[in-house]
């Protein structure tokens, strides 16, 4: 981690934190709102097309946008922290934009108690293993770049890309998701029936 | 007296036959008196069969023209019997509808609102009512309703799954049967259920018998046989225009488990449901091997229908015609007049219950809110109800508004609960339900009226 901070020269919050963030944002909105206008286009294979791409790449920004943000904060100098955090920023967006969404049809405590669905949890242990992988790609092209005898693999990455892979058969693979489900919605027939 | 040999001897035949007749009537009684059921062993009361899907929609069938899904044997039901092409649910989601049915009430009144709020054992069944005037019942398939599974009264067989939520398993279904586990007998459930269902069927029996099977088949994750899978490989699926494969990621559907391909679902969908048809034509089989066919009712309806990308949906609930729509056949040979058509009354999930009662000949309860078709099906042209109210309650996780509407044959207006405003469709003239009429000066015009008609139903009006 103290590489970052010795070879790397700190640019401003917004560059290394605030714009990486907002690239995949920015990216995540267009995406959401050409997905939702593609049934507008009246050629049925370029609907076809621009809903594919469109949705293709909304799915890649929610769930794979820590490997941009993270790399490009890193570069840019932020320290473990705050590439931790930039790389939250869109989840957390999306999260809130989805918590309002479903606000319409649940209470508040219930919409408080979404936050806690297996994909909610996937996309955030998601977040955690693709930051660990970037960890260790970025280190080890630092390492490459500077020829310093940095450590590249270290138990923390790896640990969470452990986390990523355990989650992702417990959550989606394992009985299909289904068990997760049926486990969410036990806590919650014991908190709210 | 004649001289006529023949004659002669045809008098002398009757004195013997009047004597044996005397002589038989005589021992008759004198059984009788001893063995009154030995006289009196048969009830001709019909047999019944309600035969229940899961997510079947109502224009995927044969008879229904669809242009590929293969159904024979559904289609040989509808042949000889009445194929309703306008039968509803009032709740679009499985345990609400299959309270219905059973009950014979809106899910408001049974009190199974969703796929959590629990089955109230103090609901009566037709089961129920049946079994008390000397019926043999069997309760075979899914019960699904949220809860404990119930001591249900008036079933003498009560053989179920409560695996993934009382969703049940394709394949190696583990059942219970009076309280028990018991591992499959076959792997396919759609087979294993159907062979109980005709070890039922095929028991001797002095009684009539109603048997209730309720398939999980076809719903999601649609896994077809190995006879049928692959069989609609290569057919264009005509899937509607606004439909995605991304459907299934979007809006809250990932929560229906569809994750793949929308075309691949389909397909096995599709599978599924052939080889449900193959099943259901054993039933038939059976029926006419054991020559009870003319006396028996056979009933097949699906529990709701199945959005498959219209509006942008998957999955049901949402209260447009794929979702709320659903198959419905009634063969009884005996009865209907006029078999191989098509009615075009409204029926709904409630009827089922009066129906069955109304031709086993008992009193259909005033607690129901359904009617029996049994006009329908001696008269095309019975008059019949005008308007019926559809609801939806909550259902968390899932994200669809709590709601209530009034069809009627040419309109549909929904009233959303949150921030979903109003919609009103001109069913004849927008089958697919694409203009919203609200805030147009036709909508004007005819909302008040239907806003009108829908709070007489929700206070418990007929229409």
């Amino acid at each position: 981690m103290n590489l970052v901070n010795t070879t790397i020269q700190k640019t401003s919050y917004t560059r290394r934190i605030v714009i990486p963030s907002a690239i995949v944002l920015v990216v995540m909105a267009l995406s959401f709102i050409v997905y939702w206008s593609a049934w507008r286009i009246d050629s049925y294979s370029l609907h076809r097309f621009v809903s594919h791409f469109s949705a293709v790449v909304l799915f890649i920004s929610i769930g794979f946008g820590p490997l941009l943000v993270y790399p490009v904060a890193y570069f840019r100098g932020s320290g473990a922290g705050e590439r931790i955090y930039a790389s939250l920023i869109p989840p957390i967006i999306w999260l809130f934009k989805e918590l309002i969404r479903v606000s319409e049809f649940f209470t508040f405590s219930e919409t408080l108690y979404f936050i806690f669905n297996p994909l909610n949890i996937m996309i955030f242990i998601g977040a955690f293993g693709l930051m660990g992988l970037s960890e260790l790609l970025c280190r080890r092209r630092m390492k490459k770049r500077t020829g310093e005898p940095e450590k590249v693999i270290t138990i923390l990455p790896v640990f969470a890309m452990c986390l990523a892979i355990v989650g992702l058969y417990v959550f989606m693979i394992w009985g299909g998701g289904v068990h997760m489900f049926y486990i969410f919605m036990e806590g919650y027939k014991a908190l709210f029936i | 007296m004649s001289n006529d040999p023949l004659s002669r001897q045809d008098k002398s035949v009757t004195r013997r036959q009047a004597i044996k007749t005397i002589g038989g009537a005589l021992a008759a009684t004198a059984l009788a008196s001893s063995f009154p059921n030995l006289l009196f062993a048969r009830d001709k009361r019909p047999n019944i069969i309600f035969i229940l899907s899961d997510d079947h929609r109502w224009d995927m069938l044969g008879s229904m023209g669809h242009p590929f899904i293969q159904t024979p044997h559904m289609d040989r039901l509808a042949e000889g019997g009445v194929l309703f092409s306008n039968a509803f649910v009032t709740t679009s989601l499985c345990s609400p509808s299959r309270g219905c049915f059973i009950t014979g009430q809106y899910a408001h009144k049974h009190g199974v609102k969703n796929n959590i709020t629990p089955w109230n054992d103090s609901n009566i069944t037709f089961l129920e009512l049946l079994k008390q005037t000397g019926y043999d019942t069997a309760f075979i398939g899914k019960w699904h309703m949220p809860g404990k599974l119930p001591e249900l009264r008036g079933v003498d067989d009560f053989i179920t799954f409560t695996v993934q939520g009382g969703q049940g398993r394709y394949y190696n279904c583990p059942l219970i049967i009076d309280g028990r586990e018991v591992p499959s007998r076959k792997p396919y459930i759609t087979e294993d259920l159907t062979d109980y269902a005709l070890d039922f069927v095929s028991q001797k029996r002095d009684n009539p018998f109603c048997l209730y099977l309720a398939h999980k088949a076809v719903h999601h994750q649609f896994l077809p046989p190995p006879e049928t899978k692959g069989m609609y490989k290569g057919v264009d699926l005509n899937l509607p225009p606004e439909s995605d494969p991304w459907i299934t990621w979007s809006r809250g559907s990932i929560w229906y488990g569809l994750l793949g391909p929308m075309d691949l679902h389909f397909r096995m969908y599709c599978e599924a449901l052939t080889a449900l048809d193959q099943q259901i034509g054993r039933v038939l089989d059976k029926l006419d091997e054991l020559g009870i066919a003319d006396n028996t009712i056979v009933i097949y309806a699906g529990d709701n229908g199945y959005f498959w990308g219209e509006h942008h949906l998957v999955d049901k609930r949402w209260p447009y015609e794929e979702s709320i729509r659903v198959p419905f056949i009634v063969r009884y040979p005996e009865y209907i007049r006029h078999p191989g058509r098509k009615a075009g009354q409204m029926v709904l999930n409630i009827d089922v219950a009066p129906t069955i009662l109304d031709m086993a000949g008992i009193a259909v309860p005033s607690g129901m809110d359904g009617m029996s078709i049994a006009p329908i099906l001696k008269n095309p042209d019975a008059s019949w109800r005008k308007a019926w109210l559809y609801e939806y309650f909550k259902d968390y996780p899932y994200q669809v508004p709590e709601m209530f509407a009034v069809r009627t044959d040419r309109h549909k207006y929904i009233e959303y609960q949150g921030r979903k405003k109003a919609e009103l469709f001109d069913i004849a003239k927008d089958p697919r339900e694409m203009q919203n009429l609200m805030n147009t000066p036709e909508g004007e015009r005819i909302q008040p009226g239907l806003k009108k008609m829908l709070e007489d139903l929700k206070q418990g009006g007929r229409l």
